[in-house]
């Protein structure tokens, strides 16, 4: 692969990379069947960046995710996150790394039906050993930061969608991750929701230097990225700074 | 639009001026708040163990009941200790054995007193000239009988003491074609009802109750009743020392001549050879199987259609690194909280069901150890239930959210 990859941005002022992928490859299926989902990926993703991948259906954007965030094992070679060799580390370990260190917002709200937004927040507190007073003190201030305070005590049904997928963020950053994995955040919801949805992500990039990573088909993220990976039949074939892309403010 | 920025400041950190922090205990439990937000989804569940349970409590209540008034004659009587033939494998089933036993029981310097029982089969005819077959239980009804049960009082022990004089379960009253006052015959001899009595019924016949006198009156077989006996009881200077007495006497039986027993001992003795001997304990075990078979797969197919419900919330949960196990704690804590509840629904309906037989005067008992095991059973429903549900959640893949 290129070296591009590696190095995908003249900024000199970057911080090393958060996420560093060398010869990735990922096939499904046997024989006839096989299919090369991932061909030989190098990718480096930066913390204190909203970077977005963006390509067509079965490209292998989701896959690419899957493996960089530690929950799909690729067929050969190396991930790198945090200084932490993510695919020597055994199911366990996996496991442990990412309840410190991984936030996952997905299409799907996936919310539990019975618990209130104040308790989808603090499951994965509790479950990281915090409980008690500070459990609910931090999920309730990653509640108000999505701008949910007032409907904490809701539950799914009480809420909207837009609403629902605050709560899956606000669930995602509570633990105040290193970083944060979105699949298809805001297709959905509809305009508005999805802004918000996106103008959160990209906070969590700026405002506390998390490393998120999107992927996604929906163009009206691309004015919020600050860089923009194209991927197709495997492979990414385009790497740099989103178009047009904002710095500093949200336009909504 | 600035929703987003109503909190500055980095997430997981405490807010400087807290607002009103909702009050919440700070633990969050998956499993009861699924159970009570979700509880129509769950009731299948609980109904089901509910059911195992009150199949498997109210079939040992009935078993235990109904050979429970087999040996109720050993219950209410005020003996220490019971000496039947080494062989007897069941109260009412005794076998005779020589006289002269009561001679050697006698000499032990613990033994108050010393008294013996007969009991006799016959034919009853009844003045409408019915035939059943009785029992006839013969007590001993001097002024200190050990062998009178504790519930017949002055009145009937006096009445007992006219030879032909018999006592008979006011249920029975209908099936021997009697009532009180009336006289019948046993095995061609005059007998008259003299009085009843209550929850000392048969399993098959009935119980007839009169003297020692008023049996060897209607023995068939003339002449052998005077050196043989059924049962010695016995009467201690003290009940404390009831173990080791027993010991000591039962060390005096050359080879099985006899058995010394504490009442409850006879009679649970009584009540397994029943159980086991009748086929109703094989009846019961096939329908507890069944009970068993029932409750768990209702319940784990209950378990998992919520499991599969919640699969791609229990999903998001493992990629954000709970790991399986935290996640099988989850559906083992529900099933425990299906089994307790599905417990309790047992017990309720297992009280209603005792107040019904007691008025439907049907033999129905509940002893502790039949309620301890339900419990048990009853919890094994559900945990065993639990872990059968929990294949699907092996096979939560996160990277399928992926998708």
């Amino acid at each position: 692969m290129t070296m591009h990859a590696l190095v995908p941005s003249p900024d000199a002022t970057r911080a090393t990379p958060a996420v560093t992928a060398r010869g990735v490859d990922k096939s499904f299926g046997a024989g006839a069947a096989r299919n090369h989902v991932l061909k030989a990926i190098d990718i480096a993703i930066h913390p204190g960046e909203l970077t977005l991948i963006m390509g067509p259906s079965g490209c292998g954007k989701s896959t690419l995710l899957a493996v960089l965030s530690g929950l799909l094992r690729p067929d050969a070679g190396s991930v790198e996150v945090l200084g932490t060799a993510l695919w020597d580390l055994d199911d366990d370990g996996l496991d442990a790394f990412r309840l410190a260190h991984c936030g996952f917002v997905f299409q799907g709200f996936n919310l539990f039906g019975a618990l209130t937004a104040l308790e989808q927040v603090m499951l994965p507190l509790n479950y990281a050993g915090v409980t008690g007073r500070a459990a609910v003190e931090q999920a309730y201030a990653a509640l108000c930061d999505v701008g949910l305070g007032p409907q904490a005590g809701l539950r799914p049904s009480e809420l909207s969608g837009g609403q629902k997928q605050r709560v899956a963020v606000a669930r995602a950053f509570v633990k105040d991750p290193a970083l944060v994995f979105a699949d298809e955040p805001t297709s959905a919801l509809d305009k508005e929701n999805g802004q918000v949805v996106v103008g959160l992500l990209h906070r969590a990039a700026r405002e506390r230097g998390a490393t998120v990573l999107c992927v996604t088909h929906d163009p009206r993220l691309v004015a919020h990225a600050d860089r923009l990976l194209r991927m197709e039949d495997g492979r990414i074939t385009a790497d740099g700074p989103a178009p047009a892309a904002p710095s500093g403010h949200s336009p909504y | 639009m600035t929703i987003a920025l109503r909190q500055p400041g980095p997430t997981g950190t405490t807010l400087p001026v807290a607002p009103k922090v909702p009050p919440h205990p700070g633990t969050v439990s998956l499993a009861r708040s699924s159970l009570l937000y979700e509880w129509k989804r769950y009731l299948a569940a609980v109904l089901a163990v509910a059911f195992s349970g009150l199949l498997v409590i109210v079939q040992v209540g009935l078993l235990v009941g109904m050979f429970a008034t087999a040996t109720q004659v050993v219950d209410r009587a005020r003996a220490d200790l019971w000496v039947v033939e080494g062989k007897t494998l069941s109260f009412d089933l005794a076998r005779d054995m020589p006289a002269r036993i009561e001679m050697r029981l006698r000499a032990h310097p613990a033994v108050a007193t010393v008294q013996s029982m007969a009991i006799t089969g016959g034919d009853w005819r009844g003045p409408g000239g019915g035939k059943v077959l009785v029992l006839v239980t013969g007590f001993d009804v001097t002024d200190g009988s050990l062998s009178l049960p504790r519930d017949f009082d002055e009145a009937k022990r006096l009445a007992l003491r006219e030879v032909g004089a018999v006592i008979v379960d006011e249920i029975d009253l209908a099936k021997l074609g009697v009532g009180v006052g009336d006289i019948a015959e046993i095995n061609g001899r005059r007998v008259r009802v003299v009085g009843t009595t209550s929850g000392m019924r048969a399993i098959g016949g009935a119980n007839v109750f009169a003297s020692k006198a008023t049996v060897a009156s209607l023995s068939t077989s003339p002449g052998s009743g005077a050196e043989t006996q059924s049962y010695f009881l016995i009467k201690l200077q003290s009940p404390d020392a009831v173990d080791a007495v027993q010991e000591q006497l039962q060390a005096l039986s050359s080879g099985d001549e006899f058995k010394v027993l504490k009442p409850d001992e006879l009679s649970v003795m009584t009540q397994l050879y029943w159980l086991i001997e009748s086929g109703a304990g094989a009846g019961f075990g096939f329908s507890a199987l069944l009970g068993l078979i029932v409750g768990i797969a209702i319940t784990s197919q209950t378990l998992r259609g919520a499991i599969l419900t919640s699969l791609r919330e229990y999903a998001t949960l493992r990629a954000l690194g709970v790991p399986v196990r935290a996640l099988r704690r989850v559906v083992m804590e529900q099933s425990l909280w299906v089994g307790l509840a599905g417990l309790l629904v047992t017990a309720v309906t297992t009280w209603v069901v005792a107040a019904l037989a007691a008025a439907a005067t049907v033999a129905i008992a509940f002893p502790w150890w039949s309620m301890v095991g339900t419990a048990a059973f009853t919890l094994a429903v559900a945990l065993v239930s639990g872990l059968f549900s929990l294949r699907p959640l092996y096979r939560t893949e996160p990277a399928e959210l992926l998708r």
